[in-house]
């Protein structure tokens, strides 16, 4: 080979391993580390794939579900689509303390996964204000903080 | 209304510079070029009295323009008065235009008596990117809307940014980093106009393109260690897409520096050298759409804004304009005279250095797009989680810092094989006696454990290198070794500079590896008087106490922190209570010492009952972070500053004007040009 | 013209920017279901200064504008004049407007009527059990009632004018 067509080779060869690499990236990366937004039902309709995904759920938190346990860290409620929801309920285990607001018929988002027996293991709770699902974010809402002003 | 007309004159200043810098470039017309730069003095000027208007009225809470009304309050100290400016959108366009018109006046101070053939362009395009944001302050985005009726008094900025000092410099220093990319992208747009790259322009290219990446370094660290601090989570990276905005310019003009480097040597790469550029002024725009346009799912999420299509339909423009003149003249650049030198060369190694840069600036493009490919295409709502970006950004890292100590050991063109194994011997052996050492005192966390090793290796190359010239220098002459190493350091400041902005990356590097590495987190529920154990400390919950600030309520809970027998004093997170605001926003409580960080952040505080539950966090190492970033930080200041002996030789040069810039001397960096 | 270069930059460029075009329209934010077309939730609630008690349930059969405002939230006051005009054609129309207090306290709401008018009744919220149930985020939030009881518009932020018209006139 010339001098020229070894560096073209060395070239293509170099442009090829990394098209490849973006490859491997594309296919195989972003298709298991995705995370779901959905609310209690949404979870309950995709249960074939729901397992095992990383899920922020958003609901409310259903009346007298709510079981502290402040000596084991432990947390367990059951969330459903709104405050009064029988049909898509989901139960909660959490190993950390409720949040500040965190209460009864509040609105919450919880990240965490759906195990094998249906119930809900949560790394993250955050409370939102409001049944709402909100897309969650690490640091408060500050879309919420928007409306928020001192005294008129 | 005398504020809305200074960004009306600003505005027509803007286009006038634009038209005239284009068509005297063009038509190599000096009349034009004159009618630029006049227009280039107007436009700062005219734009520096809109902001100045825009800070008198937020200090004295003039409350009929619309901005003030918006962001303002009688009860915020004055320091966020000040900073208020850009805390919301009108009044960051308005800072954006600004900045853009102190670039424009640099460039035309820095270029008045050189580079001919390139600045009457460059001036043009840097000038039509201000057209852009004076029409979004003129415009969409009026922060100077007159309010009927004037309110008595506003609401203050978002509490979140009142909640810290850093939020002072952090946006100005991302601003300065953003609007800076357009100086280099009109000066590669003029270079490929004008078909040619001289190597004074080139030189130039590279100091206006190491200002933004001074200003973007720290603008990142900063953001890092605001988010560290105030939002109470322990970390200072999420890969949220506003940090992704920042880190994907960053990624792609740092490889620009470095092929640009390969550029001015050897005439190589230069379509691809150009492509980086234009795709670092092109992700600053994406970054700011992403920032201001609602599109995104983040931290920072601002609610969906009228300039968002706006904005989409001048990234679009920039887009297709560049990829099109790139396509167009290419060709034009004159062809390397040398190849690459082969597999032991420096130049492979930069090239390898590109790859990799690349490769992690599409993987974060790709993670931080997907959402939305994912919701156009399947309509579902999801994120792409973090442990995707961390799968390839910790290998792409460590690579990249691998590659930090391969490229430097290698000399320019071909080495011997004596010669490589020299180079290489001592900084080898310094990476594998860490390894084995960090392994054999317990730590057994593989990725952290190959980033000391690999940092390790590429210290010693960095630490050889900055004193190899002065070395050098002393074997010959003798002397006094650390004045000649300091002299040849001194020398040599772009080299210097650079090595040391690599210094800054390793300590980084380290740092994120031990304090993810080690990371140590726990959350315990207390009573009044009871004690945890973590991570050798003591903590003791003291109890609670409110108290009132000006524009918060703090509900504080109070901890002593001992370790052993030793106490270390008491740390106080809070539960703070803005306004009528219905969530209350922890902020967290730091102890902050060079070996390890103990880092409390409140869950829930019950002050009657007595209890709180608390996440206490260990990172170790976490506050070189910082550090790292101020090395880096001014290691672009002594690449960039201007040395004496090369202003010397301006002032010396006979201000002849129009000579034609001398291709072979040294030509003075262009610090001006930023400024 | 390098028409590989050209080629490649497409390749990247123009998906690119066709993605971000679709995201637009979409807040990234929003609720997958909204409120909007469902039963209105249920409550029965106490008028501010003894104007009366208010039970959605007798509601039924007339329209209803539910109004969450605070004395402490600039937007509120900018519409607040406005919908207390608009109030005064509609109420003789069979529309009930209703303002609920939202995370205030009574006498401040007292001032904030004193200062921006006042046309109807605003109902007090203890808890803000009835703003949780509507899924309320932030003030001001307007929610228009038809005469079956179900939501017809959510207005998130300020009432858009227009629109806030055209929707009355629907359910009338």
């Amino acid at each position: 080979m010339t001098p020229q067509a070894k560096r073209r080779a060395f070239l293509v060869a170099a442009l090829l391993v990394a098209g490849s690499a973006l490859a491997v990236i594309s296919a195989g990366g972003i298709g298991d580390n995705l995370v779901y937004y959905w609310t209690p039902s949404q979870v309950h309709e995709n249960a074939d794939k729901a397992v095992g995904a990383t899920i922020r759920l958003g609901g409310v938190v259903q009346e007298g579900s709510v079981d502290w346990r402040p000596d084991s860290q432990s947390l367990t409620f059951t969330v459903g689509d709104g405050a009064h929801d029988t049909e898509h309920t989901l139960v909660v285990h959490a190993k950390s303390a409720p949040p500040q607001m965190f209460r009864e018929g509040i609105g919450v988002v919880v990240e965490g996964t759906l195990t094998a027996d249906g119930s809900f293991r949560a790394d993250k709770v955050m409370v939102k204000h409001s049944n709402e699902y909100r897309a969650p974010t690490d640091g408060g809402d500050v879309k919420d903080l928007y409306a928020t002003v001192e005294e008129l | 209304m005398l504020g809305r007309s200074a960004v009306l004159v600003a505005l027509a200043a803007c286009a006038v510079g634009a038209v005239a810098g284009i068509y005297g470039g063009a038509r190599r017309s000096a009349e034009a070029e004159r009618w630029a730069r006049a227009m280039a003095w107007t436009f700062f000027f005219a734009i520096t009295v809109a902001i100045g208007l825009m800070e008198y009225a937020l200090l004295t809470h003039d409350f009929s323009v619309s901005y003030v009304a918006k962001v303002g309050s009688r009860a915020s100290p004055t320091w966020v008065t000040i900073v208020s400016l850009w805390s919301s959108l009108e009044g960051s366009i308005l800072l954006w235009a600004f900045v853009q018109g102190l670039y424009t006046a640099g460039l035309a101070w820095f270029t008045r008596r050189r580079f001919p053939d390139h600045s009457s362009y460059a001036l043009g395009f840097t000038m039509a990117v201000g057209v852009f944001f004076c029409f979004l302050v003129a415009g969409i985005a009026n922060p100077f809307t007159p309010m009927d009726p004037v309110p008595a008094d506003g609401p203050g900025p978002n509490p979140l940014l009142q909640n810290h000092i850093l939020m002072v410099i952090h946006p100005p220093s991302l601003y300065l980093g953003y609007v800076g990319m357009s100086v280099p992208f009109a000066m590669g747009v003029a270079a490929l106009l004008r078909g040619s790259i001289p190597p004074g322009w080139s030189r130039a290219l590279r100091t206006a393109a190491l200002v933004p990446f001074g200003f973007l370094t720290a603008g990142i660290i900063l953001g890092g260690w605001w988010s560290y601090e105030v939002l109470g989570w322990g970390g200072y990276w999420a890969w949220d897409p506003v940090e992704n905005a920042s880190f994907l310019p960053w990624l792609t003009v740092t490889a620009f520096l470095h092929s640009a480097m390969l550029m001015e040597r050897k005439e190589q790469l230069k379509g691809w050298t150009l492509t980086l550029l234009m795709a670092s002024f092109l992700l600053t725009i994406l970054g700011t759409f992403m920032t201001r346009s609602g599109v995104f799912n983040s931290v920072h999420s601002f609610t969906q804004t009228p300039i968002g299509p706006v904005f989409l339909g001048f990234l679009a423009l920039c887009l297709v304009f560049s990829v099109i003149l790139l396509a167009a003249r290419v060709d034009v650049l004159s062809a390397p005279e040398e190849g690459l030198s082969g597999p032991a060369s420096r130049d492979t190694w930069f090239l390898a250095q590109n790859l990799a840069f690349t490769a992690f600036t599409f993987t974060v493009l790709l993670g931080t797009t997907w959402p939305l490919v994912n919701e156009a295409l399947t309509g579902e709502k999801i994120s792409v989680g973090e442990p995707y970006f961390d799968r390839w950004g910790v290998p792409l890292g460590l690579l990249i810092v691998f590659l930090m100590g391969v490229g430097p050991a290698l000399p320019w063109g071909r080495a011997t094989p004596q010669a490589i194994v020299r180079r290489f011997v001592v900084p080898a052996v310094a990476g594998l006696v860490t390894v084995a050492g960090a392994w054999a005192a317990g730590l057994h966390q593989p990725w952290p454990v190959a980033t000391f090793g690999v940092s390790a290796f590429a210290l010693v190359v960095t630490l050889q290198e900055l004193v190899a010239p002065g070395l050098a220098r002393w074997r010959s002459r003798g002397g006094n070794p650390v004045v000649a190493v300091l002299t040849g350091m001194v020398r040599a400041r772009r080299r210097t500079g650079g090595y040391i902005v690599h210094l800054g990356v390793i300590i980084v590097a380290v740092a994120v590896a031990a304090s993810s590495g080690w990371r140590n987190q726990k959350e315990f529920t207390l009573v009044e008087g009871q004690s945890l154990e973590h991570g050798g400390y003591t903590l003791t919950y003291l109890g609670a106490e409110t108290v009132q600030k000006s524009n918060r309520t703090e509900e504080q809970a109070r901890f002593h922190v001992a370790r052993g027998d030793r106490s270390l004093g008491e740390l106080h997170p809070a539960m703070n209570h803005y306004g009528r605001m219905p969530n209350p926003i922890p902020t967290p409580a730091v102890r902050s010492v060079p070996a390890e960080d103990l880092y409390l952040s409140l869950v829930s505080v019950d002050p009657a009952a007595g209890t709180v539950s608390v996440q206490v966090i260990i990172e170790p190492l976490i506050w070189w972070i910082w550090v790292g970033g101020g090395v880096m930080a001014l290691g672009t200041i002594i690449a960039v500053w201007p040395s004496r002996r090369r202003l010397s030789a301006v002032a010396g040069r006979p201000a002849t004007g129009r000579a034609a810039e001398p291709s072979t001397n040294p030509v003075p960096t262009s610090t001006e040009a930023a400024r | 013209m390098n028409w590989k270069v050209l080629l490649a930059g497409a390749i990247i460029v123009v998906p690119l920017i066709v993605v971000l075009a679709l995201g637009f329209g979409k807040d990234p934010h929003a609720l997958p279901v909204t409120m909007e077309h469902k039963p209105a939730p249920a409550f029965s609630l106490d008028a501010m200064d003894g104007e009366g008690h208010f039970d959605l349930a007798e509601l039924k059969g007339r329209p209803v504008v539910l109004n969450f405002y605070a004395s402490w939230c600039v937007p509120c006051a900018q519409e607040h004049p406005w919908l207390v005009q608009v109030s005064r054609t509609y109420i003789p129309k069979g529309v009930v407007f209703l303002g609920v207090l939202y995370n205030d306290e009574p006498a401040k709401g007292r001032g904030f009527l004193a200062r921006y008018g006042k046309n109807y009744p605003t109902l007090l919220d203890p808890g803000g059990r009835v703003a949780i149930d509507y899924g309320v985020a932030g003030v001001p939030e307007t929610y228009v009632i038809d005469r079956e009881g179900m939501i017809v518009r959510k207005f998130v932020g300020p009432v858009t004018p227009d629109e806030f018209l055209a929707v009355l006139e629907a359910v009338l």
